[in-house]
């Protein structure tokens, strides 16, 4: 799994153009994002704290 | 470790899809309004175990996202505002009032664009109002006028518009994973809403460029006097202004009634006025292989019209159709007349 993540990381940070908006708070806490996961429940994202978090933003188009 | 992933996606099953086809394992989340704000992706994003934003994550940065953060700051908890308020209706999913919300709020291109995502939902739900199409596509074109280095915003707009704008076929994935997913035993999550179209399209595509004789030219087939179907037109026009093309999607839906599978199928007809010329006509519709059927349906075709054509402007068209009240009941091939209206760019 970590594999496949990393791989991922790793042709990302090559493709992305400069960050914006979501990346602001660098240095700061995340921000208090609640989000609806794919199955339909409700998270925030600040809650996810507590191990060192890999956030993934994609697109499936 | 863990990891998250955060989806910009109009359509969450599309989403889903995408993780059975790639069986990713971990928690992704949807971000159809860009809560988040993005402008692109992909982005990976490093957080500290204390939930402390370390920034984009590069290689080198690996070690110090495994090591603990020292620091211990707390949350940051977020205050309800009125865009707020449509977004967490539009979560919980009543569609009207997120949009009623959107609209009463200032207008800003967030708030546009957030107001294009929640009438889109709307008209691909039971609660589609007449013209939620085309209003979502003018609601994107707001929020990109406002800002047009936002490309989240401007993919919505291209999902629909014009083929040569395209970068790239968006959904054309999706025949890819389904044989995939089918291929290791199991059933793809089904789509509520297939693409169809300009969204299964890019510039490498090959356009039906058939010439078809026009049907029914002097109007003797009988007019669909009950509209038994639906028909909204929803109009993408070029995002460049040197591009003078438009792509014209055409949705019908059978209301008590069915499609005849058995009989003629859907066709579209249109009389594009002097100076604007037709382009990728698809429009005529496969039939299904069920007798009768329900599904939504969609014909698309784009116009060229002249440099500096900014006004808006009608298209007389018409649909011929063969339906049944009901299964196995009166079948009938009938007529509707309608416009399609271009909106001023």
């Amino acid at each position: 799994m970590m594999r496949v993540v990393l791989a991922l990381v790793l042709t990302a940070a090559v493709a992305s153009p400069a960050p914006t908006g979501f990346l602001r708070p660098r240095g700061q806490p995340l921000p208090n994002v609640s989000l609806p996961k794919l199955d339909g429940t409700m998270g925030e994202l600040s809650a996810l704290g507590g191990k060192p978090l890999l956030i993934f933003n994609f697109a499936s188009w | 470790m863990q990891a998250i992933g955060i989806v910009q996606e109009q359509h969450a099953d599309r989403a889903r899809l995408y993780r059975q086809w790639r069986q990713l394992k971990w928690p992704i989340f949807v971000d159809s309004l860009n809560v988040l704000g993005l402008a692109s992706v992909p982005i990976p994003l490093a957080v500290g175990p204390d939930g402390v934003v370390i920034g984009r994550i590069r290689q080198n940065q690996l070690d110090v996202l495994l090591q603990a953060s020292s620091s211990r700051k707390k949350w940051v908890g977020g205050k309800l505002s009125d865009q707020h308020r449509g977004d967490a209706l539009f979560w919980k999913g009543d569609l009207n009032g997120a949009v009623t919300a959107y609209r009463k709020g200032k207008q800003s291109a967030i708030a546009s664009f957030r107001l294009g995502v929640a009438l889109r939902a709307r008209f691909e739900s039971k609660h589609a109002q007449p013209g939620d199409g085309q209003a979502a596509v003018l609601a994107w074109r707001s929020a990109l006028d406002q800002n047009p280095r936002q490309y989240i915003w401007r993919r919505r707009l291209e999902q629909y518009g014009p083929r040569l704008e395209k970068p790239y076929n968006f959904y054309g994935w999706i025949k890819e994973a389904r044989a995939a997913i089918r291929a290791r035993g199991e059933t793809p999550v089904a789509l509520a809403i297939e693409p169809a179209g300009a969204e299964l399209m890019d510039r490498a595509t090959t356009p039906d460029a058939t010439v078809r004789e026009k049907a029914d030219p002097e109007g003797k087939v009988p007019r669909d006097e009950k509209k038994r179907v639906t028909i909204e037109s929803i109009v993408t026009r070029s995002v460049s202004l040197k591009s003078q093309r438009a792509r014209v999607r055409v949705v019908f839906l059978v209301r008590a009634a069915y499609w005849n599978n058995e009989s003629e199928p859907l066709s579209l007809h249109v009389d594009v006025p002097a100076g604007v010329t037709l382009k990728e006509p698809m429009l005529v519709h496969p039939q299904a292989q069920k007798p009768e059927t329900r599904e939504r349906r969609v014909l698309e075709f784009e116009i060229e019209y002249p440099p500096g054509e900014t006004g808006a402007f009608k298209i007389p068209a018409y649909a011929l159709y063969s339906v049944c009240d009901e299964v196995e009941g009166t079948c009938l091939y009938l007529r509707r007349d309608f416009s399609v209206s271009i909106p001023a760019r």
